[in-house]
């Protein structure tokens, strides 16, 4: 059963087209990443599946409702967690986790109190007076203490120094361990998200380019370099950023299968030899926002 | 119910320290007229402190509904309460029972008390009351939508000045549309282009807190606005010459008798009309007033206008109320309605055949309801209802006596007094008299220096009055060398409105 589902989702900022046509899918249980380059329609997205935004044209569902439906019922169910959230301030982190406990007919005491010691947050500060790592800190323990189903984190590293993130992360994941929720999360951090996520959905340009799971997408994507293969030969479907530099081709296998591929590649190089080497999300997701930049850029060219 | 107080509480604990400014500020308003009741008087520090105070209060409450509407911002997207299990309605419960306890419930504090002091009756509590929710409900009306459609308190406050240039400049513009146009239009038109106005910050209000959709509220606003406006300018029925037509019958003894009606020609639209009116079957214990008659009348053809006629009143009138000198005669009173330009295709029919103009005229009756005497001892109060005068000093100087009176009354009639206007007025109070009890003899007021302060829907009069000598054979220098012997008469007026069917030429047909 799928938590998230969106069917053709745009959303147009007068003539900029910021989410095309989304077909999003996330898993009950998933950790999915949405990641993308700066600009690339992750904050949109999740700003249309949690109401924040009206989309322009196709729908979303979030917990079986639709997206503009989302009401107290829902968001019940519901943590969202966002970097530059507008949070009142004003008050100390203690008097925003008691003025959000009410809100929430099943906040666990138990869990805050755990929260609380993980995260180790002065309860008198004023959160206009925390840094940024503790003021993710301090929303995340009033988004999680209720045990969400659906847990939506939008860029929760950015601006984090790598101690913090790392604390964050692990806060994450030790809390993912206590219950059975579903994490929506948005980031350009790679690394991160490598620890964290089970799925990774890629975005760029508005585009959705990937929505799989971490461990197919990292099977399915090689590297691959051939020494002497023949001049004649030319980049084919599934392959991405064809490049010949002297006797060295190079090129990105997107469905890699093992030996079935690697016969392929003999058929079609014949002597030459192919080296073929895992990529990291890190290598996959640059592929993608160079790619989407690219189509932008002929669209550009092409309107010009 | 319990978590939209939750929200409640949270906004009020957030404002807190700007609540109890204005607490503060609304106990000083009412710590000045405390002072003032005590006599001394009016100094300008005072009356501009005070106004300052009105001023200021004012301006923090304004600033208060987008203060409520702040934390939980309905434009920008992302605030935190949007992502909380929090419902539109929900949101604007919460808001709506805050600013009414700020606005409204936290003000009674003080007034309440303050009203009671003053003596107020139930109705005039009732007043007072009505009066304080017409104004918080003016501040809530055109605020509580500005700022639900505004992000930052700098932007609410360069449209709150924006909307109100509008409104001024298409006031000045649309008072252009009235000319030549009847009163009964003119209020129909400001009635219902104030009730749209009003209509439209509902809807854009309920508009933005269900929805957020702040881009078909600011089309509902600017269609609901232009409609405002065409309504006050370009409206051609009027509803209340319905109200005119059914008013009720005034019973009265008045007859008034119409002369001949005097055209006046000249070329083209330039035609004038005079109708002289005798006025007979007052009441010996009754004066008009002058001044103006307010009149409508009626052509044949249904339409309405309304002339101005003074009205001319005999300075003895008032004597004759209070010594009980014979009457004069009653045909004394006349007024005489000028018609001003009378349309060609009217005039035309007023010089060829019988025409009778139908209407209404307003009139101002005055009539003593009450002659109190009192000694003149500092500190004698007496009381008519929630009015209360008391003498505060006396003065005997070389042409006459000075008597200070201070003295409080509800302050009905004009809403802004509910603010807490500050006011000084030189307005001769000509009610009171000083009487010489051995030698029936008596000081007529001469020169008043009259101040008022009106706060919290109390209105505080510090009076000073110079009685001197108007009478022959009464000398002020020696009047009144034996205070004791002097006592203060003071009358009280009723004033009664009515309304009384005219006719003009309604006999024979005009030259």
């Amino acid at each position: 059963m799928n938590i998230i589902e969106t069917e053709k989702l745009t959303r147009r900022f007068g003539r900029h087209e910021a989410v095309q046509g989304l077909d999003l899918a996330v898993p009950q249980g998933s950790v999915c990443a949405l990641l993308g380059a700066n600009g690339a329609g992750k904050s949109t997205t999740i700003k249309l599946l949690m109401n924040l935004l009206r989309p322009t044209a196709g729908s979303a569902r979030v917990l079986g409702v639709d997206s503009r439906k989302l009401g107290p019922k829902e968001f019940e169910r519901i943590g969202y967690v966002a970097e530059g959230q507008k949070l009142p301030r004003w008050m100390t982190v203690q008097q925003w986790v008691d003025y959000c406990r009410p809100f929430y007919p099943k906040w666990d005491r138990a869990l805050e109190q755990t929260l609380w010691a993980q995260f180790a947050l002065p309860p008198e500060r004023k959160l206009k007076h925390l840094s940024r790592g503790m003021l993710m800190k301090a929303a995340l323990l009033t988004s999680l203490s209720y045990r969400p189903e659906l847990l939506v984190l939008d860029e929760p590293f950015s601006g984090l120094d790598p101690l913090v993130r790392d604390e964050f992360v692990r806060g994450i994941l030790e809390v993912s361990a206590l219950g059975e929720w579903t994490v929506l999360l948005s980031s350009h951090d790679i690394d991160e998200v490598e620890r964290l996520a089970d799925r990774v959905a890629v975005i760029a340009d508005g585009k959705l380019r990937v929505n799989e799971s971490t461990e197919e997408l990292l099977a399915r994507y090689r590297k691959v370099e051939v020494t002497n293969a023949p001049e004649k030969i030319e980049a084919g479907p599934g392959l991405l950023e064809w490049e010949r530099a002297g006797a060295l081709t190079r090129f990105i296998e997107t469905n890699y299968a093992g030996e079935a591929t690697e016969d392929g590649w003999r058929l079609r190089f014949g002597a030459a030899e192919a080296v073929a080497r895992p990529m990291t999300l890190r290598e996959i997701f640059v592929t993608f926002a160079r790619v989407g930049r690219g189509e932008a850029n002929d669209k550009k060219g092409e309107s010009a | 119910m319990k978590l939209t107080w939750h929200i409640v509480m949270k906004d009020l604990r957030r404002l807190r320290w700007a609540l109890g400014l204005l607490f503060a500020l609304t106990v000083a308003k009412i710590g000045i007229g405390v002072l003032a009741l005590r006599g001394s008087a009016f100094a300008w520090s005072f009356v501009m402190g005070g106004s300052l105070i009105v001023l200021l209060e004012l301006l923090i409450r304004y600033v208060l509904v987008a203060a409520f509407l702040q934390d939980d911002s309905l434009v920008e997207v992302g605030t935190d309460w949007q992502t909380r299990p929090i419902s539109g309605w929900q949101l604007l419960g919460a808001k709506l029972i805050g600013l009414t306890l700020t606005l409204v419930l936290m003000p009674l504090v003080v007034l309440v008390p303050w009203w009671l002091h003053c003596d107020f009756g139930g109705s005039d509590i009732a007043f007072a009351l009505s009066e304080h929710l017409l104004w918080q409900g003016t501040v809530l009306l055109i605020g509580l939508p500005l700022a639900a459609h505004t992000k930052g308190y700098a932007r609410f406050f360069v449209r709150s000045v924006v909307l109100l240039l509008t409104v001024s400049v298409t006031s000045l513009i649309g008072s252009g549309a009235s000319d030549g146009v009847s009163l009964d239009l003119v209020k129909t038109r400001i009635w219902i282009g104030v009730g749209l106005a009003m209509a439209t910050a509902i809807a854009v209000t309920l508009n933005q807190f269900l929805t957020r959709a702040t881009r078909r509220g600011l089309f509902i606003f600017a269609g609901g606005m232009f409609g405002a406006i065409a309504m006050a300018w370009i409206l051609p029925w009027s509803l209340l010459k319905y109200h005119l037509a059914l008013g009720p019958p005034y019973g009265t003894e008045i007859v008034l008798t119409p002369g001949k009606l005097e055209i006046n020609e000249s070329t083209g639209a330039n035609v004038t009309g005079r109708q002289t009116y005798a006025i007979r079957g007052l009441r010996e214990d009754v004066v008009l007033e002058g001044g103006f008659v307010k009149q409508v009348y009626r052509w044949p053809d249904g339409s309405t206008f309304a002339p101005l006629g003074p009205i001319t009143a005999s300075p003895d009138d008032l004597r004759r109320l209070l010594w009980k000198k014979p009457p004069e005669k009653a045909a004394d009173y006349a007024f005489v309605t000028t018609f001003g330009a009378i349309p060609e295709a009217h005039a035309k029919r007023l010089r060829t055949a019988t025409t009778v103009l139908s209407g209404l005229a307003q009139l101002q009756m005055r009539r003593v309801v009450s002659r109190g005497e009192q000694s003149l001892e500092v500190g004698d109060t007496w009381s008519d209802g929630a009015k209360t005068r008391w003498i505060s000093q006396i003065e005997k100087e070389n042409d006459g006596v000075v008597a200070t009176l201070l003295g409080h009354e509800p302050a009905r009639g004009n809403s802004a007094q509910a603010l807490g206007m500050m006011v000084t007025t030189s307005m001769p109070p000509d009610n009171y008299w000083l009487v010489d009890r051995e030698k029936g003899k008596f000081l007529a007021t001469k020169s008043v220096r009259r101040e008022e302060l009106r706060i919290g829907s109390v209105r505080i009069c510090r009076s000073e009055i110079k009685f001197i000598a108007n009478d022959a054979g009464v000398d002020g220098s020696t009047f009144g060398e034996n205070l004791r012997r002097l006592k203060l008469v003071r009358v009280d007026y009723e004033s009664e409105m009515i309304k009384i069917p005219v006719k003009a030429a309604a006999v024979g047909s005009v030259p």
